[in-house]
């Protein structure tokens, strides 16, 4: 009968022991997917924050520099002068101001012509979202505008151009 | 009299500007290129091509910018520009050529043979475009497209990026002229 009753609380112990271990290992478990999750987590803000620097550091830093800024008859004299100006400025948006000579397009491509001298005027190729922009424009008016300098054949070529 | 004319036509000719009967100039002329592969298609287009068509000898002369031409992918264009073009070296390519069996007084649609030399990455090439030239009052638009093969105009394409780019390359364009004025 003693025998018995050792025997069952042998088998007590052992299973209370049992469940203390299984809830032990469930928080363990636990605690080891809450790592991974933080793990994770940390991984995927590493990524974006790396994106970020990538993608927008660059522009914002392009961004706080000051454009340069020409009138369209200097920019023509410049290009006709130095090959420096068109190596230093190739691809870089500058800012330009001049009188528009006309407005022209080509299937639903609209460009403004500055005027320039020496023969060679600017055509600057504007951006889709600054087409309705242009019914206000007038030839003759005075105008200023940034865009992407991409060198010179007939006239000096800026594209993705914005009014300013 | 002949004074007075003389006069009126001087001022005539001081207040409008000088139109060039047969010259005509395009200032956005469109150029698209394609490569179709099995691994990927590659387009670009340049829409700020300058061309000038002199009807008096049917010669037409086309340049464009290369890095004016943009593509669908950012890295494509740098590696274009930076690689196989290399943009900063040969900046230009110019077509300078004739429009055969072209009859100037046809006001209408032609179908027209353009020949003449091709130059592009510093190498001139004869070659030859099936166009239809359309003339239409003071305009005169030219559309068509032809072949150009990569290895003639000497481009290097690394071994690993072959299969990317086809050997020949379509090219395809589309000039609106007006009269030229001086």
């Amino acid at each position: 009968m003693n025998n018995c009753i050792l025997t069952s609380r042998v088998r007590t112990f052992e299973l209370n022991s049992e469940t203390k271990d299984s809830k032990m290992a469930l928080q363990n478990t636990k605690r080891y997917g809450l790592l991974a999750y933080a793990a994770f987590a940390t991984f995927v803000a590493f990524c974006v924050f790396c994106v970020f620097c990538v993608f927008w550091f660059p522009n914002d830093l392009a961004g706080n520099r000051p454009l340069k800024s020409v009138s369209s008859k200097e920019l023509v004299e410049e290009i006709h002068e130095q090959q420096s100006f068109v190596d230093e400025y190739i691809e870089k948006e500058i800012k330009v101001q001049g009188v528009l000579k006309e407005i022209i397009d080509a299937n639903n491509i609209y460009a403004l012509i500055l005027e320039g001298g020496n023969g060679m005027n600017v055509l600057c190729e504007i951006n889709d979202n600054q087409v309705k922009k242009l019914s206000h424009l007038k030839p003759n008016q005075k105008i200023t505008l940034k865009g992407v300098f991409k060198g010179s054949l007939h006239d000096a070529i800026l594209i993705n151009c914005t009014l300013l | 009299m002949t004074n007075i004319t003389a006069l009126v036509l001087s001022l005539l000719a001081l207040t409008k500007p000088l139109i060039v009967e047969d010259k005509f100039i395009c200032r956005q002329g469109q150029v698209s290129f394609f490569s179709y592969t099995k691994v990927e298609n590659i387009k670009a287009i340049n829409t700020t091509v300058y061309s000038i068509l002199n009807l008096e000898n049917k010669e037409i002369a086309v340049s464009m910018l290369m890095k004016a031409f943009t593509f669908e992918k950012s890295l494509m264009q740098s590696h274009f520009n930076e690689s196989y073009i290399e943009s900063d070296t040969y900046p230009k390519a110019f077509f300078t050529g004739k429009l055969e069996n072209y009859k100037p007084s046809f006001q209408g649609i032609q179908t027209v043979t353009i020949s003449g030399d091709f130059t592009l990455h510093g190498v001139t090439k004869k070659v030859e475009f099936k166009a239809q030239v359309n003339r239409e009052k003071n305009d005169i638009k030219i559309t068509g497209e032809g072949v150009l093969a990569v290895d003639d105009f000497n481009i290097n394409i690394p071994p690993i990026l072959r299969p990317n780019i086809s050997k020949t390359i379509k090219l395809t364009f589309n000039l609106k002229h007006s009269r030229y004025e001086k």
